[in-house]
């Protein structure tokens, strides 16, 4: 799918915009991303993240998905951060529909590792590494970082600030592969993969295990 | 060297801070021998979870744990790296880069 043309996000313009205007734009930008996969919007909002977050994807059962972005992010006059994490809570929106909707994404192996994934195989942040490098984490970061290259490499052909950003960005990811290198090795994905599995299946099997007590307690 | 007693650290990060039990098992099953120099910090967490002012390459606990936004615990695997020898200077140089720079979550 092509990325979607939101004329506000362009450096120059987002440059011009309140933080209402922004947010809008995000927003815009986020409705043309789920209307491409036939889903329902998220709805973004500015938040107060605190330092080193960026944005949250929160998943709801009883209305639309919601898409944090940290209110920090917004008020830079640079909109590539902003956007990049956009694309990146959005991609989190994008596995779970792909989970619920068979056929949505075409590599099913992918999908698989999602599902188990957001089905109790989520490893936490208490180990960066592992969390950086799980399916779903490495997935939304990579797709993040191609589809912001798209947007302004591509599309806005913005080469007066965005090549700084982008250089800086693949920095981070090289600091991150070096990091998970020397605490997990040189397979630092597969091995993070492999754990996320070991969650899920430790977590099945709990599971299972708390339902037969539930029927023996019952008199089954 | 120094051996963290993984049991009592496994009951802290499990039953008082909450940490998802087999996020925990994975975090210390590999967990290293720390160099000496670390063991005060760790002795002295143990005992009331304060985090000791303990510098190593220029870096200190509290500043790993910042800019990583990490837990008392990872930030002194990430320095232990740092005085290990037996890892060649070059690479523990770029480890160190990796330390020294803001780790942003998503």
């Amino acid at each position: 799918m092509p990325v979607p043309h939101v004329e506000s996000l362009r450096a120059d313009r987002w440059k011009l915009l309140n933080p209402t205007e922004r947010l809008e734009a995000l927003q815009e930008l986020e409705n043309e991303l789920a209307k491409q996969r036939g889903d329902e919007p998220c709805l973004v909002v500015g938040k107060n993240l605190g330092e080193n977050i960026l944005g949250w994807h929160t998943r709801s059962n009883t209305g639309p998905d919601t898409i944090e972005i940290n209110s920090e992010l917004i008020s830079r006059d640079q909109p590539y951060e902003a956007v990049e994490t956009l694309f990146h809570e959005d991609r989190h929106a994008y596995q779970v529909y792909a989970i619920q909707h068979p056929g949505t994404h075409d590599n099913l192996g992918e999908v698989e590792d999602w599902r188990k994934n957001l089905d109790g195989g989520y490893i936490t942040e208490l180990d960066y590494d592992y969390y950086r490098w799980q399916p779903v984490e490495a997935d939304a970061n990579q797709i993040a970082r191609e589809r912001t290259d798209e947007l302004y490499l591509g599309m806005f052909q913005d080469s007066e600030k965005y090549p700084d950003y982008r250089a800086e960005k693949e920095q981070e990811i090289s600091r991150d592969i070096e990091h998970a290198k020397m605490n997990i090795g040189d397979n630092y994905q597969e091995e993070a993969r492999q754990e996320m599995i070991k969650k899920y299946q430790n977590n099945l099997e709990q599971q299972e295990s708390e339902s037969e007590d539930y029927y023996y307690g019952h008199g089954y | 060297m120094y051996q963290i007693d993984k049991d009592r650290v496994r009951k802290i990060l499990v039953d008082e801070m909450k940490f998802p039990e087999f996020d925990v098992d994975l975090f210390l099953k590999d967990f290293p021998s720390l160099h000496d120099s670390l063991s005060s910090a760790v002795e002295q967490w143990l005992q009331d979870r304060t985090v000791a002012d303990t510098v190593v390459e220029g870096l200190s606990i509290k500043d790993v744990m910042r800019k990583r936004r990490s837990h008392f615990l990872a930030a002194i695997r990430d320095l232990n790296i740092l005085l290990d020898e037996s890892i060649p200077a070059e690479r523990r140089q770029r480890f160190k880069e990796t330390l020294e720079k803001p780790v942003y979550y998503r």
